[in-house]
């Protein structure tokens, strides 16, 4: 395996804790410049009563797309040849290839490198084990994701309700920001939501090839993502 | 199978052009040295609960084709059964595909599975649309999985993509209460840069990772939300390039 290649002391933590860790939105990741469309969607007629289906609606297009690089992304790092980062950094690059013919939105694919940037930075020196795979060049944050949770040891369907509860709690933290409601209701609909991914779990969790990566469409987020980017005064960046 | 397939001319002379009908039947407009024009006419009321539409394009070297389809499609209401509507297209080093279609309605309680696959040789160049509608008028729309996968023929992709829509289950984000999506795709150059700000009522251009772009318009009618403007840009320019 690949991350094991390098003659430091790995950390163990148990994958719960990582994925804790990494959903946390308090880790230094700068992932809470995100609405994940809701700061644009609400401008452009999504209701705020429509939040619980819009985080479902999710769940069924577009972090199928995440779960399931960051899952393939994973799969390629730890089955990687031993020493051989080259060829891993090359798989990865035609996950990225695929995923991006997936992510037809820039302003998707620019804030998932920017977001990849701000945790490969965290993942480099936590697991110094993903740092050579890491330091080459950008890469999407699901992708960035798979490759620390093959260094750190989350398992793929702990790492899909990871991708899947963050992009929920991601929406909820922005509706509170932008429509202000009760915060006891929002996480329901946060629960309710991964709730409706689990039935797919294992499904996304056993993806190895990266031309099966889901192609789940949503052209009215993908619209909104547009929008956002060129909202002249705005609260989030996506 | 419907099969349209167009090859290089012999010296000084015109595409040859090789139709075969199928639940469609191609029939030839117009032809010269280094362009077709094929008419795509519905042979019966398609698309029925059953019905399996398969077309195969194949587009030479250096060729260009254009395939006009001949008034709408309408999938049918359908008793649970799977109506198909396949599309495999190969477009060869240096050549044209432009396929202008009309909307292709899906009404209560049809269901549809759509796929799109087109391979693309070097320099080819590719414009698709496709303007789906949930429902007839008054209806909220039946059932339609759409893929679309445009790929290099060594099998690098340019976009890949598959829709599922149900007008009686819609989802915020997807289409919303949207009733209609018109996408123009276009593959194999880079679209041009647009003076006026985009966000009119065409919507945006999703300009994609490799050389190609996506126009999207949702909205409640077709004549209100659609990519006519971007269509007739792209497909004149990729059409002007084998003249």
């Amino acid at each position: 395996m690949l991350v094991n290649s390098i003659d430091l002391p790995a950390r163990t933590n148990a994958s719960a804790t990582l994925a804790m860790l990494l959903a946390d939105s308090r880790l230094p990741a700068g992932a809470h410049v995100s609405s994940n469309g809701v700061e644009a969607g609400l401008r452009r007629g999504l209701d705020p009563g429509e939040i619980a289906d819009y985080m479902r609606a999710r769940m069924a297009t577009v972090v199928r797309v995440e779960a399931g690089a960051a899952v393939i992304a994973r799969h390629l790092t730890e089955h990687g040849p031993l020493s051989a980062a080259g060829i891993v950094i090359d798989r990865l690059g035609d996950l990225e290839i695929e995923w991006a013919a997936r992510t037809p939105s820039p302003a998707l694919r620019d804030i998932a490198i920017a977001l990849g940037a701000g945790l490969a930075r965290i993942g480099q020196r936590i697991w110094p084990q993903t740092a050579e795979v890491l330091r080459t060049r950008p890469l999407p944050r699901p992708i960035v994701l798979g490759i620390i949770a093959a260094g750190a040891g989350i398992g793929p369907d702990d790492l899909v309700r990871l991708v899947a509860y963050d992009d929920a709690q991601t929406v909820a933290a922005a509706v509170l920001k932008l429509e202000p409601t009760d915060p006891i209701r929002v996480t329901e609909w946060v629960l309710d939501a991964c709730a409706a991914i689990e039935g797919s779990v294992s499904e996304l969790s056993r993806l190895t090839r990266t031309e099966a990566l889901p192609a789940a469409g949503a052209p009215l987020i993908e619209d909104w993502a547009e929008v956002q980017s060129l909202l002249p005064r705005r609260l989030f960046r996506a | 199978m419907t099969t349209i397939a167009v090859t290089e001319a012999a010296p000084g002379g015109r595409l040859k052009v090789r139709l075969a009908p199928g639940l469609l039947q191609p029939r030839l407009v117009t032809r010269t040295a280094g362009f077709a024009h094929v008419a795509l006419v519905a042979g019966g009321a398609t698309l029925l609960g059953g019905d399996s539409v398969s077309i195969r394009v194949e587009v030479g070297a250096g060729c260009t084709l254009r395939i006009e389809d001949i008034g709408g499609t309408v999938a049918y209401p359908s008793t649970g059964r799977l109506s198909e509507w396949t599309v495999d297209a190969v477009v060869g080093d240096g050549g044209v595909l432009v396929w202008e279609s009309f909307p292709f309605v899906v009404a209560d309680r049809a269901h549809v599975r759509r796929r799109t696959t087109v391979r693309r040789g070097a320099d080819a160049q590719v414009c698709l649309r496709e303007t789906l509608v949930l429902g007839r008028t008054g209806e909220a729309g039946g059932r339609i999985v759409s893929t679309t996968d445009i790929r290099d023929v060594d099998g690098t992709p340019f976009f890949v993509e598959e829709l599922s829509l149900d007008g009686g289950h819609p989802q915020p984000g997807v289409l919303g209460q949207s009733r209609v999506l018109d996408t123009a795709i276009m593959i194999g150059a880079e679209p041009e840069a647009e003076a006026t700000p985009t966000g009119t009522h065409e919507g945006h251009v999703l300009v994609l990772a490799r050389p190609g772009a996506v126009a999207r318009a949702i909205g409640s009618a077709t004549h209100a939300a659609h990519v006519d403007d971007r269509w007739r840009r792209w497909t004149n320019r990729a059409e002007r390039r084998t003249e």
